[in-house]
């Protein structure tokens, strides 16, 4: 089904009747005759119109009617990429890619130009990882547009950016990016394989690829990170990391990240030394504060009275005797309180929800204690639990710890400290499970790697102002522990003592 | 079977890494209540059973980590097929799993009862049982690496809790310590000998030889982890005798938790509730390297599939843990063990050191027979 | 395997909240004791008076209520609490006991160890003795304390810092009873109209209680055990020798008394003879002066030094007289014998050999005082 077996009058009437039949529900298509023998056809609004109209419109009009042939449209044409296509089902294809189909009369082959501009926004401040000083630039939905980004901030030709392609249906167009000199090969192979396995129909956004390139369904914890900002990415690069852009995500997936890295902001680099350490402390007690915290209340109040110092127990004591709920089921509605306030904050429109915020935490608060709902205490350590949670810089791991703290609560209310104790060791446990591209998930604490956890956490001075100080290189028999590794030592129980 | 095993490089781990296992082998729940065993046979001076206590425990893991060198990369399991054949051999290795059963159950016994003891008395033993299992076996099916992980964790979750250790200091008599040297040695070895109980389990490197990474640091490592723990050894005797009164020691069941119920801190008060159940940490490790040497020979020498054992195992172990009721009977494992641990961990080594030179050397002169049997 | 795992990790979640819920002591649904103390009434029956706390009050001070069982054994009347409670008796927050003296004049060990048996209890909860019933401390409604459990124990703790006390908890009275050559000593406590004081320390030979200690004298004994230091030191002393550094003589007495502050003492026992079971007794103090009944001149020559001589003196013979009353009671609470043990070897040391030993030993006391400063005007 070519162009030139049928011989007819009107170029445009013909694309009309063919091109209908490969794409017949596509109103938006739009075939113009320029005049009888040369028709134009386009998707309307994934082209750059004025690129149309200038450049393509322009010429062909110009053109007199008799001696126009694609060779001489190729020519006068003033754009770069053009390539000749006779079958018209690759040409629907195209089309829906936003490029422009010219097609002469009597010419086994028409012209595709690629005059694509689908529509994005313009690269603005991030909003949802928001620093006090550094860069606030953060990645659109433009796959180009943030290649190019990051092409400005790294001019090195061992940025090495591979395309591939997601998806069966959506088609959707990733970017495996990399410092060649500084990656490890073997993340690479492993992000390839990786890649090679998804079949899918399409896949909507970073976040749901990230969840297929990791092999552990059921990880409680983020383990690669995503990041709208440059700075970060870039950081990440230089270290050795591997980043995978997509088409209309503004986020971009790192890894292999471990456990540490979802505790560490850019930011904490800008800041001189004592201040980065100090913040990075800070975050840490956070954490734990808002794990351990409310548990321990439950615990103590529950099974280990004699915890409490005589200071606090008279307070307590005075509280909780109006308070007609056990002390689980109190803790457990507050913090359920708690989360609903956030979620209405984060589904609200910003302002409503900011007010939300105040007047749910404090009527709410207010009332409860007045009411002998919960007591004083209680209100006081769940709120410091929320605020240690929230200091935690990426979202979706304070998703998970959030999460945590729940079986934690359950547990200290029915064993007391054995309870809570459990659970940690539970999710130590699984911790340890966990790999990152194939490196473990808690790499620096373990594998134990001094070097590169006093890097990390305490960001000495001298690491301070280089990227690489911290290889993400790892000697042989710390990395290895990937995904073939913990199958096959499930499947094939024999491999070691039988060679 | 064979007696060299070559585990696949990713299985493998670091010499480094013997530091957490051992040292998680040999502390465990024992140091809660080992200083009234030593202070009823050496009084005031058990400070110095310990001490030599550790010096035999340093010559001791000195022999095992010998001969295991000289096998490159063997196990016990199969050092005792090519020593002594495949049936005397698989007997002897038979007989050290059983031992491990015993050991293990030991430990989730002993941790259950202290529980019981200091913080829930209704605490019902199966369920406390089936939750330390659990997680031992969690940990077990993932593998090496986490089972060192939790080692790891257990390691700092131990020398943390130490440092509290500084609190008793404040009330401590330093005259109690004196006159040095007042036992008689044999009072000392005696001493030594109920020491051994306590610091034994380091053997435990003669199953993890193989999949160390770096074999030559091997020697290096186990002996800085058993300076470890003899380091922790000293200094919780030496606390514990200047903190109580010789009487007053031989009374106490579990001295070092005593000593914690004086620490006080304006949040936090009876720090030894805490303890009991942080102690968790270090207990796990222990029963999860010795399942993993259990389920490690079942394969070797039966080759039952290591995750099915695991299990299977679990659950004999936990059978077992109910059978036993009240303190007499743990009491009587604690000694009935006690005993095979001193062979096990001191004299065993010493025995297969030298069989181990006599048959090398036996074999070197008459090379056409040794090269048959390590074929 | 990762579904089978998960389902299998559930199974193990659900059996553990079906299993999970034993008995549970949640705070306010406890009765939570502050304080024990522990009568003699008729023979082989003992008397339990429990602080509790008591419910609060709008403006959010403590209150306490008292509760007293009898029974034969000190745990059966503590059992006996509970027929009289709305909730179970709690024993986690107790921080101060008491034995009435006629109690303690029995023995009281099989008490003190009931509360050391018993992991619930605390290592440091004060034990103290009072001379009159208990019931009669506890339950007084005191103008001005809330809370007699709680108020006891910070009184004897500050006293223990600050003051002449001992530390007295329970870890320190086991800590002495089974040392060979060690006896414990307890503050004794007391009601006085509106409030309640530490008046004397009752001295024990193993645990029976065999005399009392005035605080003059406990001063000394507080010094020598090198615990807490006593803030001040008050010394008696003849005027005579001092007589021509007096200013003006205000008082017509032949004494003068000096109230020292403590900067800072050590004190040392040797046992220099062992068959003639003599031990150096020594004391070095930095004082500063913070009164004195006298007009004493300071800026004489060799003034401050006589007043250092004059105070060594006194403080050594008093120090004998402690010591004295204590070989005369044969209550070694300094520990005498704990020297001896440590300094001879191969003693093998025992209480009874101690206690045999103890009147027979010899003092020779030296005190070293050293005025520091005489306060800010001279």
């Amino acid at each position: 089904m070519t162009v030139s077996n049928i011989k007819i009058s009107d170029m445009a009437a013909y694309l009309k009747v063919e091109l209908k039949k490969l794409l017949p529900n596509c109103s938006d298509l739009v075939i113009h005759g320029v005049n009888s023998s040369v028709a134009v056809c386009y998707i309307s609004g994934l082209i750059d119109t004025k690129v149309l109209s200038s450049s393509i419109l322009g010429v062909l009009t110009m053109m007199d009617e008799d001696e126009v042939n694609t060779e001489l449209i190729r020519q006068t044409i003033t754009i770069c990429e053009i390539e000749r296509e006779g079958n018209l089902d690759q040409v629907a294809l195209k089309l829906l890619q936003g490029h422009v189909y010219i097609a002469v009369m009597d010419e086994y082959e028409g012209l595709l130009c690629n005059i694509a501009h689908f529509p994005t926004r313009a690269i603005a401040a991030s909003e949802n990882e928001t620093v006090i000083f550094g860069p606030v630039l953060a990645f659109n939905e433009s796959l180009g547009e943030n290649i190019a980004v990051l092409r400005s901030y790294i001019k090195s030709p061992g940025l090495v950016v591979e395309p591939h392609i997601i998806g069966k249906k959506m088609e959707t167009r990733i970017q495996l990016t990399y410092m060649s000199e500084y990656v490890d090969e073997q993340y690479i192979k492993y992000v390839k394989s990786r890649l090679e396995q998804i079949k899918t129909d399409g896949l909507l956004g970073n976040a749901l690829l990230m969840q297929k390139l990791q092999n552990h369904p059921y990880a409680l914890f983020p383990l690669m990170t995503l990041t709208e900002r440059p700075d970060r990415t870039i950081q990440a690069l230089m270290e050795g990391k591997i980043v995978i852009f997509m088409e209309g995500d503004s986020h971009v997936i790192i890894g292999p990240s471990s456990f540490i890295d979802f505790f560490l902001s850019v930011e904490d680099r800008y800041m001189s030394w004592g201040t980065g350490l100090f913040i990075r402390m800070l975050r840490f007690i956070g954490l734990m504060m808002s794990v351990f915290l409310t548990p321990i209340y439950v615990a103590a109040l529950t099974f280990h009275y004699q915890m409490i110092p005589p200071a606090l127990i008279v307070s307590l004591i005075e509280t909780r005797s109006k308070v007609p709920f056990p002390p689980l089921l109190e803790t457990l509605m507050l913090e359920m309180t708690m989360e609903f306030l956030r979620e209405a904050g984060v589904r609200l429109p910003t302002k409503v929800g900011q007010t939300i915020g105040i007047v749910g935490g404090i009527v709410i608060g207010q009332a409860a204690v007045q009411a002998g709902f919960t007591s004083n205490i209680l209100i006081m350590l769940v709120a410091l639990a929320a605020l240690g949670s929230f200091t935690t810089p990426n979202y979706l791991m304070s998703g998970s710890i959030r999460l945590i703290r729940y079986p934690m609560i359950i547990m200290a209310g029915l064993w007391g400290v054995l309870g809570i104790v459990f659970v940690a060791m539970l999710i130590f446990i699984h911790l340890l499970r966990q790999t990152s591209l194939g490196r473990p998930y808690l790499f620096p604490l373990f594998p134990f790697r001094r070097k590169d956890l006093t890097v990390d956490m305490l960001l000495t001075p001298q690491s301070h102002y280089s990227y690489r100080g911290s290889p993400v290189q790892n000697s042989p028999n710390s990395s290895e522990n990937d995904h073939t590794s913990n199958r096959s030592s499930s499947k094939d129980p024999q491999s070691d003592s039988n060679q | 079977m064979d007696v060299r095993i070559k585990p696949r490089p990713n299985k493998m781990i670091q010499s480094f890494g013997l530091l957490f296992v051992i040292c998680n082998v040999q502390i465990g729940i024992g140091v809660f209540g080992f200083q009234r065993y030593i202070a009823r046979e050496a009084g005031h001076d058990a400070w110095i059973a310990v001490l030599l206590a550790g010096m035999f425990c340093h010559f001791s893991g000195w022999l095992i980590v010998s001969v295991l060198r000289r096998y490159e990369s063997a196990d016990l399991y199969g050092i005792h097929q090519d020593l002594f054949g495949r049936w005397v051999g698989g007997g002897l290795s038979i007989l050290m799993m059983l031992y491990y059963v015993i050991v293990t159950v030991t430990i989730l016994r002993t941790y259950i009862e202290a529980v019981q003891s200091w913080i829930f008395p209704e605490f019902p033993t199966w369920l406390l049982a089936f939750v330390l299992l659990f997680l031992s076996w969690y940990a077990g099916i993932s593998g090496l690496r986490v089972i060192v992980g939790v080692c790891f964790i257990g390691f700092f979750v131990m020398f943390a809790f130490s440092t509290l250790y500084y609190n008793p200091i404040q009330f401590a008599q330093w005259n109690r310590l004196l006159p040095i040297g007042e036992a008689t040695p044999y009072q000392l070895f005696n001493g030594a000998v109920a020491m051994g109980f306590t610091l034994s389990g380091f053997e435990i490197v003669s199953f993890l030889y193989p999949y160390l990474n770096d074999k030559d640091k091997s020697q290096k490592y186990m002996q800085i982890s058993l300076l470890l723990t003899n380091i922790l050894y000293l200094f919780v005797i030496l606390v514990t005798t200047i903190f109580f009164s010789q009487d007053q020691l031989l009374r106490t069941v579990w001295s070092s938790l005593n000593m914690l119920k004086i620490v006080k801190y304006p949040f936090l008060e009876r720090i030894e509730v805490l303890a009991m159940g942080v102690w968790m940490f270090a207990v796990v490790p222990g029963i999860i390297i010795l399942t993993w040497v259990i389920s490690r020979g079942l394969r070797r020498l039966f080759n039952f599939p290591h995750k099915k054992v695991l299990i299977v195992f679990s659950i004999f172990i936990y059978v077992v843990t109910l059978v036993f009721h009240n303190r007499e009977q743990i009491d009587m494992l604690n000694s009935l063990i006690s005993k095979a641990a001193l062979f096990i961990s001191f004299v065993y080594p010493l025995f297969l050191y030298v069989t181990v030179a006599v048959v090398w050397w036996w074999r070197q002169h008459k090379p056409k027979k040794g090269e048959d049997e390590l074929a | 395997m990762n579904k089978f795992k998960v389902k299998q990790i559930s199974i193990v979640l659900m059996l553990v909240f079906m299993t999970g819920c034993f008995h549970s002591s949640v705070l306010e649904r406890t009765s939570i004791s502050v304080a024990l103390g522990y009568d003699k009434i008729g023979e082989g029956k003992i008397q339990t008076s429990s602080v509790l706390y008591g419910p609060t009050s709008k403006e959010g001070k403590e209150s306490s209520h008292v509760i007293s069982v009898a029974g034969e054994t000190s745990k059966g009347a503590r059992q006996n609490l509970n027929h009289k409670l709305a909730f179970k008796v709690v024993s986690g927050q107790i921080r101060f006991i008491a034995y009435e003296n006629e109690l303690a004049k029995e023995g009281i060990i099989s008490i003190v160890d009931t509360l050391s048996r018993d992991p619930s209890y605390g290592e440091m909860m004060y034990l103290s003795v009072t001379e009159k019933p208990i019931r009669d401390l506890f339950a007084y409604k005191y103008p001005n304390i809330s809370n007699v459990g709680t108020y006891m124990s910070r009184l004897i703790a500050h006293n223990i810092q600050d003051s002449w006390v001992p530390s007295c908890t329970l870890h320190n009275f086991r800590n002495d009873y089974y040392s060979a050559g060690k006896e414990p000593v307890l503050p004794i406590v007391e009601r006085t109209d509106k409030e309640v004081n530490v008046t004397a320390l009752a001295l024990f030979r193993k645990d029976v209680m065999i005399g009392k200690m005035q605080p003059k004298e406990a001063v000394y004994l507080k010094l020598l055990l090198n615990q807490e230091q006593p803030d001040t030191i008050e010394v008696k002393m003849p005027k005579d020798g001092m007589a021509k550094y007096v200013r003006k003589v205000n008082q017509p007495f032949k004494y003068m008394k000096a109230a020292l502050g403590n900067i800072g003492s050590k004190s040392s026992i040797k046992l220099i003879s062992k068959d003639e079971l003599t031990f150096d007794v020594s004391i070095k103090i930095n004082v500063e002066l913070q009164e004195i009944t006298e007009d004493y001149d300071f800026a004489e020559e060799g003034a401050v030094q006589k007043l250092e001589t004059e105070l060594s003196k006194q403080m050594s013979k008093d120090l004998v007289k402690m010591l004295n009353q204590l070989k005369r009671l044969n209550s070694d609470a300094v520990g005498f014998g704990e020297v001896y043990r440590s300094s001879v070897r191969n003693s093998r040391l025992t209480k009874e050999e101690w206690q045999d030993m103890f009147p027979k030993a010899k003092f020779n006391t030296t005190v070293n005082v050293n005025l520091i400063r005489t306060g800010t005007i001279e």
